[in-house]
């Protein structure tokens, strides 16, 4: 009985597997085994300049029925002189909600909104620029607004002072986060509090600001040989391309050259320096020295170094200070690299105040292990596998590819950076990551700044060195908000919603985003 | 800068143009054919959305479980766990399995010792606390001599992967990542072993990790602070009032047992949905998740959260009084997501402050100018059980929370008194089309947003739906019906924080 039984179950189970559709078994991951990756072109990017100096780049994507432009404007933090910092932000600003000679700011705003459409100006570091986005069949109506914005801005004297009032309500938060007031004071200590790379808003710059200011800086900048416009979307490329000459191709050539990049230098300081929170029971550590350019020819070795010492879940710092020693949810290291000037290196986490001692300690460790001894071979291998396996992520959507174009001829860079980056962390050894991490990662050099409540440290901060007190007082009384306010560095877009705090990531945010040191230009500099 | 959200912006824009040319069911229909679903025997199913611009392809495994799963006790659990998914599993991240799971007991052991001295609180006894912890942490490294640390991530990472990260909310837990479309297999073959056999190790530093998110998060920002308090007074008995990441007391207290019965009871087969977008077969895919999550036993769907928010019965107001400048959040009782009046209360948000030409960036900000952001949300702080309808404003330099209290109940008396225009309507109608072309424009926004609508709407065509159809129905007497129904005193709760110069006196340790 039994073994009929048996028998049968056996003959069953024989006859399902038989016919049973799924022939495939599970293949744990180390033995599987890849098809190669289907092939698909790249598209090319249509470049154009016009008689006037404006650089066009044009590019379909038809997937969907919108048009996007993205524009760059040359200027940098120097063209800001250091009594009016805010200046460039706030001309951008007031353009975009100013209005212009012939309709008020409120009715573009209304017209826009209406369409769904968006107008955007910024300001940033290297470079300033602006955005336009709507519908296919929007795009005729919106695009004029654009250029009656950057042909004929209004800057009337309200909106200047709803603007001024935002930026003053910027001022007056600028500490009560304690990550992006550390991070200020970090770039002023590495920089210099002077450098333009590092100096900051504050009462008196934006009170100094006079709308004459923003005429001439509108003036001056906001000039055809200065800007590139790249467009990419649903249209036929002939005639847009006619009809953006036509539009761009009527604005008159500037008279001033642009100003040449300042210089970004390593400030002579104290080296332990600290912001006194009582009212924190974390720490945030910040600790490093000036960084380096992407032009520089060991750029390639130090983003193998960056990927296995500081960067995700794949990196020495997250395994060994978050998973490991459960020190931080953030913690990171870069030395990072900007097109036009010396980037920012720096390694940090926040702690609990009673962990601060330990997580100095920690991260000198990690740095100075990465100068004594070669990496593994698995852990370069890893590294270059994440770079080169990942590559195909650079043209999966076309407005990277554009974006990316223009950006490069922004900074000088040949259009094929990218590639020459994958052939160079390609050749990158475990003698160069050891060779570049001992010339550029200067332990002894590294400054170190603290944001904590020094009565619950695990130590003295003086093991370090003399200790700075850094005040982060803002100057200057708050002027009376009668006249108005000013903004809180305003994104592109329309008002920004004040984030409720919700979903929790496993990773944090990484630096380079959002709050953390954010790299020195628009640009991402991870390769 | 932010180059992702304009573009996103941009693309949101596209949906005006598919109504006006395709018409709004065209537009479902249109995207139908690229989507294709099964379920498994064991419950756990799949949306396929075939998207052939470039070889790549984005995962996304929606676990239908989130804080709001969680009692006192517990709290932060779901949140924990969603860290510990990426540990490893038994057969990832591992040395020796067997001598692993022994020292890992052991661990156990010591964080029992621990925990029953924690839970005397400010009766424990110095002496044992720190013996315990010891103990612990010695416990702790022995463990670590076994584990492969990051493999899990690491194998994603090695082939190519971005976008590696997982996230959890009141309502669900999603786990993320994009590979090149080659390396399909990858992801089912890991994935898969992740919900199959998982492995909680390094447990208890994690915990450290989570309480430092908490410290970074919820206890040393403004902000932070007063979202805390406000939630605690906004629910008086449902679980949305509870802090996400946990309390920490809760935190501290947790032991591995208590994560791993929460992982069997919560990530069932039945309760789970993965949506793939990208270059892919649909059939590929079905003969892959036959094949490896096939592998999930089947189990019943967890039970839904049974405890009911009750009605309120009086305004009820949190103020703290901290150096820092001020901030106010105000939040009304409504229904929820799925409830007929959801698209409403969308179509209310966005008169409100969807734009710079809304009411309230129009009074507070541009007008009476005592706010830099004004802003209003549907639901808060999740969408599946009833939630709020939430008010918030950050006021200007030299202005006050009440200031802007004030003009928000100016802006919200109008709405009850008078209906809006039908200019108003037809914008945010435009606007929510929008919307609904603008989450499609990567494969990671259409995988996050179908997996959205499945599970929390249960079915993934409600995004259309919803904001293509159902819309237009709205009308002004339905949105005055609602503030006069939905935004009055007694259903609110008020939180706003008031600035004090003199800085809080240091925590006890």
């Amino acid at each position: 009985m039994t073994t009929n039984r048996t028998r049968l179950v056996a003959a069953f189970l024989f006859l399902a597997l038989a016919l049973c559709p799924v022939a495939r078994a599970q293949v744990p991951y180390r033995e599987l085994k890849y098809p190669a990756l289907n092939d698909f072109q790249v598209p090319q990017v249509d470049r154009t300049v016009l008689d006037n100096g404006l650089t066009l780049f044009l590019l379909e994507d038809r997937e969907l029925p919108t048009v996007t432009l993205s524009a760059f404007v040359r200027f940098n933090v120097g063209d800001v002189p250091a009594d009016k910092v805010g200046l460039a932000n706030l001309t951008t600003q007031v353009m975009r909600e100013g209005g212009t000679t012939s309709r008020t700011g409120d009715e573009i705003d209304l017209e826009l909104d209406r369409r769904a459409a968006e107008i955007g100006f910024f300001a940033g570091t290297s470079l300033g620029g602006f955005t336009a986005s709507s519908l296919t069949d929007q795009w005729d109506k919106v695009f004029p607004i654009l250029m009656d914005i950057l042909q004929n801005p209004a800057f009337p004297q309200d909106k200047i002072d709803l603007k001024k009032l935002e930026e003053n309500s910027g001022i007056a938060r600028r500490n009560d986060e304690p990550f992006p007031a550390a991070v200020r004071e970090y770039r002023k200590l590495v920089y210099g509090a002077d450098s333009p790379y590092a100096r900051h808003t504050e009462y008196a710059t934006i009170a100094a600001v006079t709308r004459d200011d923003l005429v001439a800086f509108h003036r001056t900048h906001f000039r055809p040989e200065r800007m590139m416009v790249a467009v990419f979307g649903d249209f036929r490329l002939d005639e847009m391309k006619k009809k953006l000459v036509e539009a761009f191709g009527k604005l008159p050539r500037g008279e001033v050259p642009a100003s040449k990049v300042p210089a970004a230098t390593e400030a002579a300081g104290p080296r332990v320096n600290l912001i006194a929170r009582p009212d924190v029971n974390q720490s945030v550590v910040l600790i490093g020295h000036l960084g380096g350019r992407m032009d520089n020819p060991d750029y390639f070795a130090l983003e193998v170094l960056n990927q296995i010492l500081g960067s995700g879940f794949v990196s020495r710092l997250f395994r060994r200070l978050r998973t490991e020693e459960g020190l931080a949810y953030s913690v990171f290291g870069f030395f990072q690299s900007a097109y036009d000037h010396e980037g920012l290196c720096y390694f940090g986490c926040s702690t609990k105040s009673e962990n601060t001692v330990k997580a100095i300690k920690s991260l000198f460790r990690e740095i100075g292990e990465v100068r004594k001894s070669e990496v593994t071979d698995e852990e370069l291998a890893t590294a270059k596998d994440m770079f080169l396996n990942s590559f195909v992520f650079n043209f999966d959507q076309r407005s990277k590819i554009i974006d990316r174009l223009m950006e490069l001829e922004y900074f000088g860079y040949p259009a094929d950076f990218l590639e020459i980056t994958k052939k160079n962390i390609e050749k990158v050894t475990k003698a160069d990551v050891r060779r570049v991490a001992e010339k550029y990662l200067q332990p002894d050099k590294m400054k170190i700044l603290v944001l904590g409540n020094p009565q619950a440290f695990d130590g003295k901060l003086e093991e370090f060195g003399a200790v700075n007190p850094v005040d982060i007082t803002i100057p200057g009384a708050p002027p009376a908000p009668a006249g108005g306010p000013g903004a809180a560095p305003v994104p592109a877009k329309g008002p920004a919603a004040p984030q409720a705090p919700q979903a929790q990531p496993a990773m944090g945010t990484a630096p380079g985003t959002g709050s953390t040191p954010a790299p020195a230009s628009a640009a991402t500099t991870q390769p | 800068m932010t180059a992702r959200s304009f573009r996103t912006l941009f693309l949101a824009v596209a949906a005006v143009l598919v109504v006006a040319v395709a018409g709004h069911a065209q537009s479902l229909a249109e995207f139908e054919k690229k989507v294709t679903t099964f379920t498994l025997d064991n419950g756990m199913k799949f949306l396929v959305v075939e998207r052939h611009e470039a070889p790549v392809v984005s995962f996304i495994t929606f676990a239908n479980v989130g804080s709001s799963n969680e009692t006192k006790g517990i709290t932060g659990v779901a949140h924990l766990f969603e860290h510990m998914a990426f540990k490893g599993t038994t057969t990832i991240g591992t040395k020796d399995l067997a001598a692993e799971t022994a020292a890992v007991a052991k661990e156990d052991e010591a964080f029992q010792k621990l925990r029953a001295e924690l839970v005397k609180g400010d009766r424990a006894d110095p002496k044992a606390l720190e013996a315990a912890r010891k103990e612990l942490e010695e416990a702790k490294a022995a463990a670590r001599a076994f584990v492969v640390n990051g493999e899990f991530a690491e194998a994603l990472e090695k082939a190519g992967a971005t976008g590696v990260n997982a996230f959890t909310s009141y309502d669900f837990t999603g786990y993320i990542s994009s590979l090149p479309s080659n390396k399909l297999e990858l992801w089912f073959s890991l994935e898969s072993d992740r919900f199959l056999n998982p492995f909680l190790r390094d447990f208890y530093a994690e915990k450290d990790v989570v309480m430092e998110e908490r410290r970074m998060g919820n206890e040393n920002t403004p902000r932070g602070k007063l979202f805390e308090e406000f939630g605690s007074i906004a629910f008086l008995a449902h679980p949305y009032g509870e802090p996400l990441i946990g309390h920490m007391s809760d935190l501290q207290a947790l032991p591995r047992a208590k994560a791993e019965a929460f992982f069997r009871e919560q990530y069932a087969a039945s309760n789970l949905t993965a949506v793939i977008v990208g270059d892919v077969d649909p059939k590929h895919c079905r003969d892959l998740a036959q094949t490896y999550f096939g592998r999930l036993p089947k189990r019943p769907r967890p039970e839904p959260v049974v405890t009911r928010e009750p009605p309120q019965k009086g305004e009820r107001r949190v103020v703290l009084e901290l150096p820092s400048q001020p901030y106010l959040v105000m939040g009304f009782h409504k229904p929820d997501f799925n409830h007929p009046s959801k698209i409403r209360f969308d179509v209310l948000a966005d008169i409100l402050s969807g734009g710079r030409s809304s009411r309230l960036h129009q009074s507070l900000v541009k007008d009476k100018k005592v706010a830099i952001r004004a802003f209003a949300t549907p639901n808060y702080p999740g969408s599946r059980y009833p939630n709020l309808f939430l008010f918030m404003a950050i006021p200007a330099q030299g202005h006050t929370p009440e200031e802007c209290e004030a003009a928000i109940d100016e802006e919200i008396g109008k709405l009850r008194t008078a209906p809006v225009t039908q200019e108003e309507l037809d914008k945010a109608k435009v606007r929510a089309r929008a919307m609904v072309v603008g989450g499609l424009d990567s494969n990671e926004n259409i995988a996050q947003n179908l997996a959205y609508y499945e599970v929390v709407a249960g079915d993934w065509r409600e995004m259309f739906r919803r904001g293509l159809e159902t819309i237009n129905e709205v009308t002004a007497a339905e949105i005055q019906e609602l503030a006069q129904t939905w935004l009055v005193k007694e259903n609110r709760s008020v939180g706003l924080i008031r600035t004090v110069q003199k800085p809080e006196p240091p925590k006890a340790k």
